[in-house]
């Protein structure tokens, strides 16, 4: 299934994963706290409020990552999504679905990159969501795993 | 690790419910393998997923925890000014 969209502002809601997020042990339960709402809420905080488990054994327990709406940035961001993760997450409806980009910070910000690679699928009616791993190479999927934001005019 | 010998066709059950079958080997050394398991049993490709945890964590350690007033703004600004840039440049396309 297809995925080209106009961009959809990020909106306050609870996800619950399907799988852990991969790397980090137990983790399924996320709050999405945008930046800003409203029609400009490009980016948002992800925080888990699980207690999690790194692969290190190592016990965390405030992760929290940076995501965004890539369409925003990357208008012809368009990936094709396994039909596993679409009866996961029961996206009979593809209106009901965002996708969700975890941002890489970089000092500078101007530095900072976004997982257009391996992004994370929502149900925004149920709150079903899981991060999709693709089954194909970087190279052959077309987006990158560290994808560098379009330069700012004056750059 | 458990080891196990098995020709072209063979299979091996794991559990009750997961059958790998020996698909082929061709003279390069691809081995192509068949997977049958449960929908909810997720199947991936170590190396991409590995990357994937990787950057995930390398992400979550860049990322402030706290709710810095300064960082919300310049996120906000460098997010406004990446989308228009975007947008400048497809429209002169």
């Amino acid at each position: 299934m297809k995925t080209a969209r106009a961009p959809l502002p990020i909106t306050r809601m609870d996800l619950t994963f399907q799988h852990d997020m991969p790397g980090f042990k137990g983790a399924r339960h996320f709050a999405v706290e945008p930046l800003v709402e409203g029609e400009d809420a490009i980016f948002a905080r992800l925080r888990c409020t699980d207690s999690i488990q790194l692969h290190s054994g190592e016990i965390l327990n405030d992760l929290t990552l940076l995501v965004m709406s890539p369409e925003f940035v990357w208008p012809d961001y368009d990936i094709k999504i396994s039909d596993a993760i679409i009866e996961q997450l029961e996206l009979s409806n593809l209106d009901d679905m965002a996708l969700l980009a975890i941002v890489h910070p970089q000092d500078p910000l101007s530095n900072s990159t976004a997982n257009l690679y391996s992004p994370i699928v929502v149900n925004r009616r149920t709150g079903f969501a899981d991060q999709f791993v693709p089954g194909t190479s970087e190279q052959e999927f077309g987006w990158p795993l560290r994808a560098p934001f379009p330069l700012d005019r004056g750059e | 690790m458990l080891t196990l010998t098995r020709e072209v066709g063979q299979k091996i059950l794991i559990g009750e419910d997961i059958v790998l079958t020996v698909v082929s080997v061709s003279s390069n050394g691809r081995v192509k393998i068949g997977i049958e398991a449960p929908k909810q049993v997720r199947i991936d490709r170590m190396e991409v997923l590995d990357r994937i945890r990787q950057e995930n964590l390398d992400s979550a350690i860049a990322t402030p925890s706290s709710d810095d007033a300064t960082d919300v703004a310049a996120w906000v600004s460098f997010g406004a000014r990446r989308a228009s840039a975007r947008m400048t440049k497809s429209d002169e396309n």
